[in-house]
């Protein structure tokens, strides 16, 4: 049984249709990523979840009761803001103490019953403030902070009330590179080690797929495809979220074969190479021969070699290859090849000494090799 | 709900009353007031003599104003910024003290004019203050701030990176002032243009005390309403302000044409040019001195005469004899105090029902998508703003003068009541500005913050809405309380024994010749303006 459900949701700003349709279900306990470009929808789904604003239609369900129409302060969820959205006229201890105090007078929801003590108050900040690892800040002002401490602080006030749920809006994206990659490592820990429901709004895939374990693709409004970080980076429902989800060589071809053998052959439209393609039969089913279609294969799935390969286990897929471009990336090097008119990408970990007008020979593993819908 | 109550009985129903009244005539619906008033030359030349003095004040503050912008945000040099904040003063300076200052200082009998006829053993004053020059002079004194303050902040706002763009284009300086930075500014000087044409059109006192023939139609109104022509003054003040609601839709169209997007997501910030050269900067100095000179003389000659017995400066250069009883009797005598008091408390009264008011309208206002009816409310609200004192209150005493359906049989004027609500009105747009700039500055996520972690709306506005906007919103407040206390033009035409403010206690003290009295009060009620500006800059400084 999900904690979380949204059914069928729809909301317009003016004439924009900002989120068409969105189902969602959300485990307890899991870190769940809505990631998208910006304008997407994601962040008005984030918003409608928190109650910040009424969707259209739809309901949304949270531990087996309707909330849709709510309040905000009636919910009992913890939000972590884009801009951190400190009280800048309240030092470190009032920030984090804000929703406690606010819970006491408040409401019979959430955990609202049990009188906090000033005492509870300052035990409670204390501890959220340790798990984020800025004890003894209380009485600093939020203005004096760094944007990581900042970060920190508007965390440590989304936990300190024990939220039911807690909402990230792009919390990262104010922190530079460097700092950004070990916050997220200590957020997800800190989220794991706390048991929290998570919903986890971003446009960097990388971000999500480090963060999360399941995430919601969107699009215009849409979600596109829900599943794993593995799932969405092997298996792409579509173009879209190819292109989306890292580097995609996408190669425009034509099914050869008419018989629904999971084996393949298909022609590619650009330099009239024949592939092997490990399809499904019911990716086949909908593929008439001769019609143009989309194969796509990962950058670092192409095996780059100056030699042909004579074994067996290569003896498909072999295309020769001219080097257009080299891109020297650190660790690894990404290859422009050209063969016989078709672009390709390689990233390798070693260039086996190529040089930019070099010959070689590229294999492109057929089981790596999808076959894409184009919408 | 309150909104539109204070709506209806404030600002609809007043000015369409008058409207109404102009129109009709001996009960029936007529032009013939028009025509008669239109018919009047004088009324016409009045009309086109207030056109013609706005418009030469504006020229004159926009030449004086934009210089000294220019010179204080664009070079630095010895004493910058005590001079930039001087040149904001008369800003706050009520408009009939600065003319009673004025009169004191160059007035035909003054200390300047005495000063030259005694030193060239002249037989008449040298000058009269008295007419266009003496207007003009007066008008550019007070009004050049609005382009002094609007421009300086204009330059503040402007991406430096561009003129270097165009610099390095090829540009001369000269082309970039013209082509890339005075184009940037057109905001600034229109806004500015807007608030000094204005200002110039419901000015009162320096026409009424030294216009000499110069009849504006301010003084047309007053003089109408002395001589109890009421449908004449009505159908003036509708004139008046069609003319000032005309030049406000011609501004603000104008301006809605030249709004600027800066293109760069960051700016190049301008360093100010220190002005290196031994000559530049002895100029400077001097030419600040003489500035600051120029600009606290009628001050000073204001604490001056205040020290002089009435009656005793006659045709001396300075006044001959000094004491401290003018500010003694002020500080004891019952009916001074009182008149302290009124203003004082009139002025709190209605600064405080103008903060009041201003969170009932931005509530309404401000948030949400923007629709019609909320733009038509802020419109209303800021209607009071473009008109001329003397407009709101002949409105007001036209509306409440008798009984009617809308207010029974209460009378508001003649009552003690009647001068609040009209700086309630005049000044309440100046509050309503100031909680709607601070309000729309406000990061949204933090009251939404407030609000995912618990907090209702009572929380909410006491714990995070106010504490956030009260430093701005206090100076807003502050500005309306200086100026309602110092508040002449709709006082003189709307007071009673029982309310009678500072100001009306400075004329009548000018019109016995009691000199030193005048300016006692003067300086008394400029002591007291000058502690609530020091208090506003404090709070503005905090945030």
């Amino acid at each position: 049984m999900p904690i979380l459900q949204l059914q069928e949701i729809s909301k317009r700003y003016g004439e924009v249709q900002a989120v068409v349709g969105v189902a969602l279900a959300i485990e307890k306990g899991e870190l769940f990523g809505l990631l998208g470009p910006s304008g997407c929808g994601k962040t008005t789904i984030l918003r409608i979840i928190a109650g910040l604003e009424s969707p259209d239609s739809g309901s949304v369900e949270f531990a087996g009761r309707v909330i849709t129409t709510f309040l905000p302060e009636h919910r009992g969820f913890g939000m972590v803001f884009q801009n951190y959205a400190l009280f800048p006229h309240l030092n470190v201890f009032e920030n984090v103490a804000f929703g406690l105090r606010a819970r006491r007078s408040g409401y019979g929801t959430a955990r609202g019953n049990e009188r906090a003590t000033p005492r509870a108050i300052k035990e409670q900040v204390g501890l959220a403030l340790e798990l984020v690892q800025l004890p003894g800040f209380d009485k600093r002002r939020v203005d004096e902070l760094s944007g990581g401490q900042q970060q920190r602080v508007a965390i440590a006030r989304a936990i300190a009330i024990e939220p039911s749920l807690l909402l990230f809006d792009e919390p990262l994206s104010n922190l530079d590179i460097a700092l950004r990659e070990e916050t997220r490592r200590e957020l997800r820990a800190l989220v794991k080690r706390l048991n929290l429901t998570a919903i986890y709004v971003t446009h960097d895939q990388e971000e999500a797929f480090a963060l999360c374990d399941r995430i919601a693709v969107m699009s215009e409004g849409r979600i596109l495809q829900i599943g794993t970080p593995h799932e969405l980076y092997e298996q792409p429902a579509n173009v879209a979220i190819a292109k989306f989800l890292g580097r995609y060589n996408l190669i425009r071809a034509m099914r050869l074969t008419s018989s629904n053998d999971p084996v393949t052959r298909f022609k590619t439209l650009k330099g009239d190479h024949t592939l092997v393609v490990n399809a499904t039969h019911d990716q086949l089913m909908h593929l008439p021969v001769n019609k143009p279609c989309i194969l796509a294969i990962r950058p670092e799935a192409i095996t780059v070699s100056k030699h042909m390969t004579e074994t067996e286990s290569v003896a498909n897929n072999q295309l020769a290859a001219r080097v257009e471009q080299i891109e020297f990336g650190g660790a690894t090097t990404t290859l422009t090849l050209d063969s016989n008119g078709l672009r390709l990408e390689a990233l390798l970990l070693k260039t086996d000494d190529l040089e930019i007008g070099d010959g070689c020979f590229v294999w492109l593993a057929p089981d790596r090799i999808r076959l894409l819908a184009t919408t | 709900m309150i909104v539109a109550l204070v709506l209806l009985y404030g600002i609809i129903y007043p000015n369409a009353r008058v409207l109404v009244a102009a129109l009709q005539r001996d009960g029936q619906w007529s032009l013939g007031n028009f025509v008669e008033v239109l018919s009047q030359r004088t009324i016409i030349e009045s009309s086109l003599t207030s056109i013609a003095v706005s418009v030469l004040t504006v020229l004159f503050c926009g030449l004086v104003g934009v210089t000294l912008a220019f010179l204080f945000e664009r070079y630095s040099f010895p004493g910058r910024r005590l001079f930039a904040t001087l040149a904001a003063l008369p800003l706050v300076l009520p408009p009939l003290v600065g003319t009673v200052a004025f009169i004191f200082l160059c007035g035909e009998s003054g200390i300047l004019a005495r000063v030259i006829q005694h030193a060239f053993h002249l037989s008449n004053a040298p000058w009269s203050l008295r007419g266009w020059g003496a207007l003009l002079l007066f008008h550019t004194y007070t009004m050049y701030p609005f382009f002094y303050v609007l421009t300086g902040a204009g330059l503040q706002r402007i991406d430096a990176g561009l003129a270097e763009a165009a610099r390095s284009l090829g540009a001369s300086r000269a082309r970039v002032l013209f082509r890339v930075t005075l184009p940037q500014l057109t905001p600034s000087l229109i806004a500015a243009a807007l608030l000094t044409f204005m200002t110039s059109m419901a000015s009162f006192s320096a026409p009424l005390l030294f216009g000499g023939n110069v009849r504006v139609l301010t003084l047309e109104i007053f003089s109408a309403r002395q001589r109890g022509d009421t449908s004449v003054a009505l159908t003036e003040t509708v004139l008046l302000t069609a003319i000032s609601l005309t030049a406000l839709v011609f501004f603000q169209r104008y301006e809605g044409t030249r709004r600027f997007v800066a293109a760069a997501m960051k700016g190049t910030t301008r360093r100010r040019l220190p002005l290196k050269s031994g000559r530049a900067r002895w100029l400077a100095a001097i030419a600040g001195i003489v500035f600051s000179v120029l600009l606290a003389l009628p001050i000073a000659t204001l604490m001056l005469v205040s020290f002089s017995r009435d009656g005793s400066w006659t045709t001396q250069t300075l006044p001959p004899t000094y004491t401290l009883s003018n500010l003694a009797r002020l500080a004891t005598d019952k009916d001074a105090r009182s008149v302290f008091a009124n203003s004082l408390l009139m002025a709190s009264m209605a600064a405080l029902a103008a903060l009041v008011w201003s969170f009932c309208v931005t509530a309404l206002t401000v948030g949400g998508e923007r629709t019609r009816w909320k733009r038509l409310l802020s419109f209303l609200v800021l209607i009071p703003w473009a008109l001329p004192g003397t407009v709101v209150a002949v409105s007001i005493a036209e509306a409440y003068g008798q009984p009617n359906v809308l207010t029974g049989s209460f009378i508001l004027i003649g009552t003690f009541w009647i001068l609040p609500v009209v700086y309630f009105l005049r000044f309440m747009p100046l509050v309503v500005r100031a909680v709607q700039a601070s309000i729309e500055q406000l990061d949204r996520a933090l009251e939404e913050a407030a609000s995912v972690l618990g907090a209702g709306w009572y929380r909410r506005f006491w714990r995070v809405r106010l504490p956030l906007v009260s430093p701005g919103v206090l100076a807003g407040t502050l500005l309306a309380f200086v100026i309602a206390l110092g508040e002449y033009v709709a006082s003189i035409l709307v007071f009673t024994p029982s309310n009678r403010p500072v100001s009306i206690a400075i004329a009548s003290a000018m019109r016995d010749y009691n000199l030193g009295t005048a300016a006692a009060y003067g300086v008394i009620l400029i002591s007291m303006i000058a502690i609530a500006m020091i208090v506003a800059g404090r709070l503005e400084r905090r945030t």
